[in-house]
């Protein structure tokens, strides 16, 4: 658990992706995903904001009352659902990772500040996320969206204010466990300052569990962009994204089941993608597990 | 496994509770109706702010000296039933005898005094702000009341529609909290049930005036998601469903147990401008009129709105005093669209930013998103802004700085309603138009000199000179772009005969099974 | 062990203080629900007496004096919108909540520990990876879409459960079912990895020295010391569930606290959502408190070692 990263674990990374078909499928999804959201502008058939109110509702091929220039059908201001899904993986995507970046970096930080400084320092620290959980999630969205005004940015500066707990209460609990491991106290017997020991030492051995919390939170992102627009608190309309695709389809799953459920079944495959990676990292950096 | 046990031993005690809480259970052969709305009604306070909900309760539980029609038009005699007008400012009122509160209080003159002395209590959070101009309603005998104004009351008999009474002995001996959940009143149904996000139960009250209604119990059960109050409607769970999706429509009059009721609303659609600090193009009244060209109503219509609703030529309805039905709604027309934006100085367009809410009308974020596209198809770039409802209104509904607004505070144009409860458009001119008006971004003295004299004037064949002078004003200055009219929808079981209301109420004397 | 508690009591005490001033103070900023009472036909003086009668009209310091004074008698006030004390609002409203998160246990903890067991216990086997990727399914549908399909099937189609209210147990299981869901997904991630963990502690190995059966080892043995950590995730998602589940009770028309959070926020009515904050805060500490305590009491290392 506490050994230090080496180059031996990479080849191990490998090995165990080739042993575990599933997470290499994930691996090989996301990448056609990423590819698929930063060509979007060249594969999508059409402008994602163009509208033609007079073929609405187009559904998919091959239902009947299809049309071909139509792939995934048209949403309810006649935009091609194709084209809306592949720019909607941009956006989603660079949500879903600026998020994650951001939330990871804070929590991080205060984690290792908290179990490194320990006493008043943790205790402030501890006390202010036990303030963030206890407090209404949704009541902060609102007073951010009402006073920032609604935006991509203070989207995800909400969901970012919210998601870095996981990191801080986790790294927080490893850093106490390691603080009292042999290499830590032996560097700081030998006169290491705090900030040299927590980035050389204790760094670097809880980036991986890190990376697993962070692989689990993408997915969680997306879903909870979701739910701000169905609060009527998501991203401007003009930027078609899953959340706001599946948030707004759901008024149609009766005479369009396809608006909601096409985005809903992306954002499930893109969780469960990321998820089984999250598994496999977890589980490639400790065999026993 | 033991922590698994006490969870368990923990949740049979709560089972209990779950089967008693809520109290739906209806006895048997009750003539039940169950009708499904998109939120919570605040209450059975007659008095109090009635919200989008509020109506359905207060005209089911309480009645006034008169009764304005479902489609607005007449006024018939409720609780009074003779009047005459005594002077340009007096009416008297004769009211029916013998006629108790739901509790047995005898209903007379004194009661229709301490209503209205409730209903206007200046400390006291109340919704005087409807009766504009009312001095006093007094007793001056025990079955007769005369109505005093400060100044003339447009449309006033439909005015007065809106003032319920309540029965004085009971209402001054509880708490306002004891009242709201326990109201007494003198409507068709009385109270049963209630608290806030269950059913609003009422039942047929015996000594109503007019006999006892058809129906033994009425259900009002807020259901907040419209896929969810289909869902209750095709299940035969609930039997009449308020604001069904658009799209939902075709479903509920294919299915065999269903049909689509619509009536005409009272909610006017426009787009609004701030005329105070606003956007500078929008300044110039041939860009305003170009955007009134380029939108295309009856599209919009016949797509989002499934066909329901009615192009708008000014925010006159066609049921309000003194309409003007020879002005048609601007055609459908970008070519011209383009040219007055050209002869406006504006020949490559500009851009602009649109507020709406998904709320502020029905599908307010897709018909804000068309218009948008429409818009921008002429040049006009238009940026459609989201923002929860509350927001929206805390931008410019009695903004009290408008008049000193940093650029950017509001956004220059939004999707707006009125919905004005009486057939006279006095209170949009007033509140959208005139300088005093708490949505106005208007400041244009000469228009509010126009607004205050036909808001008090008496003589009707002038008041109709004055109304089509202000239409004639409203239709070349497009300060809003009026888009449609909104249609009032219900899905509703077929075992029910009732047509639904321009008031937007679901009424239990309405409602009749088959 | 007495001190710990009296500690943890005035933490938890500052944490409730510190989330009701922070409510108090973040409500002010976003908007004035005079305007929103308000009748649109009405005037700007008829806003003036709004915000006299609701007191609003006062320096900000003197209304928070006026919150904390009413605070200590166990009153923040009365709703705009109902007229009801906003704490009555709100506790009528637990028992609904508590009843979800009731359900949402009663189906999402016994799935998610069945999952978590079967994947740990065919590890890397195809059944692993069929466990795992199901109970991650119900992490990533998102909640509102599975909400509309399981009233569109089983209370439009099948006709077997009322599509949405409350008031019988019938009401009750297909909320709990959705928000059963995303806890199943936790639980059964914790429940495989701890699992994991304790079948190669010593104890489990000497019990297959002795010869025990495997079943019986994973049962009396094993499953015991994992379930500690699991209770440990469940305490803090039930803290979460008790905040509201907002998005499943609007679709159900539940009548739960989250919904009347989000009526209340709409609405500006900041009595009923401080009410609201104060008491979802207080379940969330006391949750949390609560479980922290179950774990310095029990610690499996201590009983077993």
């Amino acid at each position: 658990m506490s050994r230090p990263e080496s180059g031996q674990k990479r080849l191990g990374y490998s090995k165990a992706l080739l042993r575990r078909p599933a997470a290499a499928i994930s691996v090989a999804f996301l990448l056609v995903l990423a590819v698929a959201a930063v060509a979007a502008p060249y594969l999508a058939p059409h402008n994602p904001a163009r509208q033609s109110l007079r073929s609405r509702l187009l559904p998919p091929m091959p239902l009947a009352g299809s049309q071909q220039t139509h792939a995934l059908g048209t949403d309810q201001l006649g935009r091609d659902v194709l084209s809306r899904l592949l720019y909607g993986a941009r956006v989603s995507l660079l949500v879903g990772m600026s998020v994650v970046v951001i939330a990871a970096s804070i929590g991080t930080g205060l984690g290792l500040a908290a179990g490194y400084l320990g006493g008043r320092v943790d205790a402030v620290l501890m006390r202010i996320v036990d303030i963030f959980l206890a407090f209404p999630f949704l009541l902060l969205a609102i007073v951010f969206m009402a006073t920032l005004g609604p935006g991509l940015k203070n989207i995800i500066l909400v969901l970012a204010l919210t998601g870095w707990l996981d990191y801080a209460r986790t790294v927080r609990a490893q850093v106490l466990a390691l603080r009292e491991t042999e290499y830590v106290t032996a560097a700081e017997a030998l006169g290491v300052v705090k900030s040299g020991v927590m980035w050389r030492h204790i760094f670097p051995n809880i980036l991986a569990s890190v990376i697993v919390i962070a692989s689990l939170q993408v997915g969680a992102v997306i879903v909870a962009e979701a739910s701000l627009t169905f609060l009527g608190l998501g991203v401007p309309p003009a930027i078609p994204t899953w959340g706001t695709m599946l948030a707004t389809g759901r008024e149609y799953m009766s005479s369009a089941w396809w608006l909601a459920t096409l985005p809903g079944v992306a954002i499930t495959l893109t969780v469960l993608a990321v998820n089984t990676i999250g598994d496999w990292l977890r589980d490639a950096r400790d065999p026993y597990l | 496994m033991n922590e698994v046990r006490k969870i368990r031993s923990v949740l049979l005690l709560f089972l209990p509770a779950a089967l008693m809480l809520g109290g739906l259970a209806v006895a048997q052969g009750q003539r039940e109706v169950v009708v499904g709305l998109a939120g919570d009604p605040p209450g059975g306070d007659p008095h109090k702010a009635r919200g989008a909900q509020g109506g359905h309760i207060l005209f089911n539980l309480h009645a006034g000296l008169v009764e304005l029609s479902g489609d607005m038009e007449r006024v018939s005699p409720m609780l009074a039933s003779s009047w005459e007008q005594l002077d340009a400012l007096t009416w008297r009122f004769q009211l029916r005898e013998g006629l108790a509160f739901h509790n047995g209080e005898p209903f007379n003159a004194a009661a229709v005094e301490y209503s209205f002395k409730r209903l206007m209590d200046p400390a006291a959070v109340r919704l005087n702000s409807d009766f504009p101009n009312f001095e006093a309603i007094e007793a001056v005998g025990d079955y007769v009341v005369e109505v005093r104004l400060k100044a003339p009351v447009p449309s006033f008999m439909a005015v007065l529609s809106g003032f319920l009474v309540v029965p004085p002995q009971y209402t001054s001996s509880v708490s306002e909290e004891q009242y709201a959940l326990n109201p007494v009143g003198i409507g068709p149904y009385k109270f049963v049930s209630w608290q806030p996000g269950q059913p609003f139960v009422m039942e047929a009250f015996d000594g109503y005036w007019a006999g006892r209604p058809a129906l033994d119990r009425l259900v009002f059960r807020p259901i907040p998601e419209a896929s969810t109050r289909l869902a209750e409607l095709l299940a035969g769970t609930v039997d009449i469903i308020a604001a069904p999706n658009y799209d939902d429509l075709k479903q509920i009059d294919g299915n065999a147990a269903t049909r689509v009721e619509a009536a005409p609303g009272r909610r006017t659609v426009f787009l609004n401008m701030d005329h105070i600090a606003g956007l500078e193009p929008l300044q110039d009244a041939r860009v305003r009129q170009a955007i009134a060209h380029a939108v295309d109503r009856q599209l919009l219509i016949d797509t989002l709105l499934g066909g329901y609703g009615e192009p708008l030529a000014t925010l006159w309805r066609a049921d309000m005093f003194g309409y003007d039905p020879t002005l048609e709604p601007y055609a459908y027309d970008p070519d011209e669209a383009m040219r007055l934006l050209s002869e406006a100085g504006y020949p490559d367009g500009f851009a602009v930013r649109m507020l709406t809410s998904e709320i502020v009308i029905n599908k307010g974020l897709e018909v804000a998103e068309a218009v948008a596209s429409m818009l921008t198809d002429v040049g006009i770039v238009t940026e459609v802004v989201v923002v929860p409802d509350q927001v929206r209104r805390n931008m410019y509904i009695a903004n009290v700085n408008r008049d000193h607004l940093q650029p950017g505070e509001v956004e220059p144009m939004w999707l707006a309603n009125w919905g004005a409860g009486i057939p006279d458009a006095t209170s949009a001119l007033l509140g959208l138009l005139h300088t005093s008006g708490t949505s106005s971004f208007t400041r244009i003295p000469e228009l509010d000199a126009r607004i205050d004299a036909f808001a008090s004037e008496g003589d009707e064949a002038v008041r109709v000179g004055m109304a089509h002078d202000l239409q004639d004003y409203l239709y070349t200055e497009m300060l809003q772009v009026p888009l449609f009219l909104q249609s009032n929808l219900y899905g509703v079981n077929e075992r029910l005969d009732w047509s639904a209301r321009k008031d937007e109420y679901v009424l239990g004397m309405d409602i009749s099974i088959r | 062990m007495a001190e710990y508690l009296a500690g943890r009591l005035v933490q938890a005490l500052l944490v409730i203080l510190a989330v009701t001033a922070l409510a108090f103070v973040l409500l002010r900023v976003v908007g004035d629900p005079a305007r929103l009472l308000m009748s649109p036909e009405g005037s700007m003086a008829d806003l003036e007496s709004i915000r006299r009668a609701l007191g609003l009209d006062a320096p900000l310091w003197l209304q928070f004096v006026r919150f904390l004074k009413g605070l200590a008698f166990g009153d923040v006030g009365t709703s705009y919108t109902f007229g009801l004390p906003a704490f009555q609002l709100v506790f009528q409203r637990v028992p609904y909540t508590v009843l979800l998160t009731m359900g949402a246990l009663l189906v999402g903890v016994p799935a998610g520990i069945a999952l978590g067991v079967t994947a740990a216990v065919n590890r890397g086997s195809a059944v692993d990876t069929l466990a795992t990727n199901l109970a991650v399914l119900g992490r990533a549908v998102p909640n509102f879409w599975l909400a509309i399909i399981l009233i569109l099937l089983f209370g439009v189609q099948l006709r077997w459960l009322p599509p949405s209210g409350s008031g019988t147990f019938r009401h009750l299981i297909m909320p709990a079912i959705t928000l059963a869901t995303g806890l199943a997904a936790i639980v059964a991630r914790l429940t495989r990895s701890s699992m994991l963990e304790v079948l190669r502690a010593d104890f489990v190995r000497t019990a297959y020295a002795k010869g025990q059966t495997p079943m019986k080892v994973v049962y009396r043995h094993a499953f015991r010391n994992a379930l500690l950590p699991v209770v440990t995730i469940v305490g803090l998602q039930m803290g979460h569930l008790l905040g509201g589940a907002i998005i499943t009770e609007t679709i159900f028309a539940w009548p739960g606290i989250g919904r009347l959070l989000i009526q209340s926020i709409n609405d500006y009515d900041y009595p009923v959502v401080q009410a609201a904050v104060l008491v979802i805060a207080f379940g969330f500490v006391a949750l949390n408190l609560l479980v922290d305590l179950l774990y310095a009491l029990i610690d499996p290392r201590v009983t077993y070692r």
